[in-house]
């Protein structure tokens, strides 16, 4: 046995350094975070929670956490909603069930910045195709800003990346779903049970695990949005569609003011565990069993 | 297999993957080079700064050119590619930059090397605009050589919906609203000012014409290195409540375009006049549209020329200091700053070049007008600014071009400056 855990080790070393790197980089970040660094030379003076306490008075921070927020709720709850209904209409649907999935299925192959491209095309307010068919039908468009207007533009945003991880969800639940006994919604439905009962008092309660790492991966998507926000409003009109990541960015690339952009990294590392750690325990426990 | 053996093997692979990771800097150094970092890869751009490199070339034969080594190191990935080069003590031997605030941050941390005796050697100092001097110089030395002059005070207009309604094209604010005025009665469905402000650093474009026009050229420098008061200052509140004016003239879906895409708005008959700098006109005869016929330019205000410069900045410890310094030397010949600057649409920044070399009027008058009149440097890109103040001043402008509040603009602008201490990190300027 002895003999099996020292060549495990050893091959793991490679990863081991690379990993290590990666965790370095983090308490390179959290020590960064503190000190003195603005402009492009390091500094390394403490400065304790200096920059943290800069970071906190910027109203713009805490626009972009609310903007987060937004994306947690108006991004995951239809997601996870939607997705469960249509797997469940798709189970009932005995015949191509197959080809839908694959409609579904298709957005989730496209990357952020694709689907970005396309739906700021769309919502384009002078050529843009929803304002061209709204016009088509007799609509006055001259109101209808979508992403140009601070008011909309984070909703048409938060509903393009709907559409693509619509699917996502979708492929979870059908797949949880099929993994329930069948004769548990056969004997609801032989004593009468309505498709609104069967599929909310029956079959959802029994794929909690399907919900739980939808929402977890949703949420850690709603986190990384970054690359939407880039193609599709660099955080505009004004900073109405900014996210805490591209917040990051601007702070360091941008206004060079690393000791805020690391402690802006630092909120989102904070963020991310919470959202993440109920899963992972959830899911040590369920699979390997400590 | 035994113990010793899956050691050494792990140990092998181990070497192997750092010798992977490392070797290829070991591998280089055997020949001359010149390593550049820049973002010209766009058409046009890259033509340009290929004529460079053919000069730069028959000069040195036996240097090998290297362009972007890194992967992702073109486009807007370059300043994070090149930061963090920097820091790590790699720097190319030379990269794009620009000048004033833009640049000092690079001094401050102390990557870049003086070369005050190239600008001696080529008497360059004489042969430009004094205003370059005063935004290259920081302590009595210079760090870069810049290679062109791009016009930033251009109102470029669609000449057939201005003769329509009947403007004559404006030369200063007042004319500029009063034409914004008769576009809007005359032609409701078309916006008299195009804008895009999905890149936001074109909302400060605005806000340097306003401050320019309505205060003068000192007035300018003053205000965008902080030595005003912001929430006093009475000419400071009349330049606001000028932008603010010409707002409801302004394409209202700004926010979903690009520079380029609201330039397109005067060709598509979208928008009447655009204030843009002169990069512009190489787009405009890329999409076919013809000078003088489908579109002009007038400046605002007509006696001062604003824009910016790129420029070359030596690194210290750049790892072939030889071909750095001929490339910056080279940089500051007549003969390189022609060829460039004739493709690149932009207009040389020495005094040398005759003015009647460029094949349209509009350079034709930048040029004439940069030899001959008073010049400021534009805000966010001729780092009149620093870039801290800079990318807030953008949020709170494009925020100012929805909500329109005075009143809040101004106070937010005057905490941006105080919480990034604007008037301290410019003081350089007026030493």
């Amino acid at each position: 046995m002895r003999y099996y855990k020292f060549q495990g080790f050893a091959f793991l070393i490679p990863i081991l350094i690379i990993v290590s790197i990666f965790y370095g980089m983090i308490v390179w970040d959290l020590v960064a975070a503190f000190t003195h660094w603005q402009g492009l030379q390091p500094t390394w003076k403490f400065a304790g929670f200096y920059n943290f306490s800069r970071l906190f008075q910027l109203e713009r921070f805490w626009i972009n956490l609310r903007n987060n927020i937004l994306w947690l709720v108006f991004f995951i709850v239809p997601t996870v909603l939607v997705g469960f209904i249509t797997a469940y209409l798709l189970t009932n649907f005995k015949r191509g069930e197959a080809v839908l999935w694959q409609i579904f299925l298709f957005p989730m192959a496209l990357s952020f910045i694709i689907t970005g491209v396309l739906w700021a095309w769309m919502y384009d307010p002078s050529s843009g195709l929803i304002n061209s068919i709204l016009k088509m039908v007799g609509v006055n468009t001259s109101k209808f800003g979508w992403i140009a207007l601070p008011k909309t533009a984070i909703y048409c945003m938060i509903l393009s990346a709907f559409w693509q991880y619509l699917g996502f969800a979708l492929v979870i639940y059908l797949g949880a779903i099929k993994g329930i006994p069948y004769e548990m919604v056969e004997a609801a439905r032989v004593d009468g049970a309505s498709h609104f009962t069967i599929s909310f008092r029956i079959i959802f309660p029994n794929v909690g695990h399907a919900t739980l790492i939808c929402t977890t991966m949703l949420a850690i998507t709603t986190v990384k949005v970054f690359d939407l926000v880039w193609v599709m409003t660099r955080g505009g009109p004004g900073v109405s569609t900014e996210i805490l990541p591209y917040l990051m960015y601007r702070l360091t690339f941008e206004s060079r003011d690393i000791g805020m952009g690391t402690a802006t990294s630092i909120v989102i590392l904070i963020v991310s565990a919470i959202m993440v750690i109920p899963y992972s325990l959830w899911a040590l426990k369920k699979w390997v069993r400590i | 297999m035994r113990k010793s053996h899956i050691l050494g093997l792990v140990i092998f692979l181990v070497v192997v993957m750092f010798i992977g990771l490392t070797g290829s800097s070991f591998a280089q150094n055997k020949e001359e080079e010149f390593i550049i970092f820049h973002y010209w890869t766009a058409g046009g751009e890259k033509e340009a700064i290929n004529a460079l490199f053919e000069i730069y070339q028959k000069r040195n034969p036996g240097v090998k050119i290297v362009e972007n080594p890194v992967a992702g190191g073109g486009g807007e990935t370059m300043l994070a590619v090149l930061m963090s080069n920097l820091a790590a003590g790699i720097p190319p031997d030379s990269f794009q930059d620009h000048q004033g605030n833009q640049q000092k941050d690079y001094i401050d941390a102390g990557y870049l090397e003086a070369v005050d005796d190239i600008w001696s050697e080529s008497n360059f100092e004489a042969r430009i605009n004094p205003m370059w001097v005063k935004t290259l110089k920081f302590d009595g030395h210079v760090y870069s050589v810049p290679i062109n002059a791009h016009r930033t005070n251009w109102l470029w207009y669609n000449k057939k919906v201005l003769d329509e309604v009947g403007v004559k094209p404006p030369e200063n604010y007042d004319e500029l609203l009063e034409a914004c005025k008769k576009i809007k009665e005359a032609k409701p469905e078309i916006s008299p000012l195009a804008l895009g402000t999905r890149e936001k650093v074109w909302s400060t474009y605005l806000y340097d014409m306003v401050l320019l026009t309505t205060g003068g050229a000192d007035f300018y420098e003053k205000a965008n290195t902080g030595r005003i008061d912001f929430l006093n200052d009475p000419t400071f509140r009349q330049a606001i409540e000028r932008y603010a004016a010409l707002i409801p003239y302004i394409y209202p879906w700004h926010a979903t375009k690009s520079w380029d895409e609201a330039g397109a708005l005067l060709k598509t008959g979208e928008a009447a006049m655009y204030w843009m700098g002169d990069w512009i006109l190489g787009y405009y005869l890329n999409i076919g549209m013809k000078p003088e016929v489908d579109f002009s330019v007038s400046a605002i205000p007509a006696n001062i020329w604003m824009g910016h410069a790129d420029t070359f900045p030596l690194p210290k410890s750049a790892p072939h200091p030889n071909s750095a310094r001929d490339w910056i030397l080279m940089c500051t010949t007549p003969e390189a700053q022609k060829a460039f600057n004739l493709i690149k649409g932009s207009v040389t920044i020495v005094n040398d070049v005759p003015p009647d070399v460029y094949p349209d009027p509009y350079r034709k008058r930048s040029a004439n007008d940069l030899r001959t009149l008073r010049a400021v440097c534009d805000g966010f890109h001729g780092g009149m600014v620093t870039p801290a103040f800079g990318s807030e001043l953008m949020d709170i402008l494009t925020k100012f071009l929805v909500d329109q509040d005075v009143d809040a603009v101004i106070k937010s602008i005057a905490e941006a400056a105080e919480r990034t201490k604007l008037a301290e990190a410019c003081s350089w300027f007026w030493k």
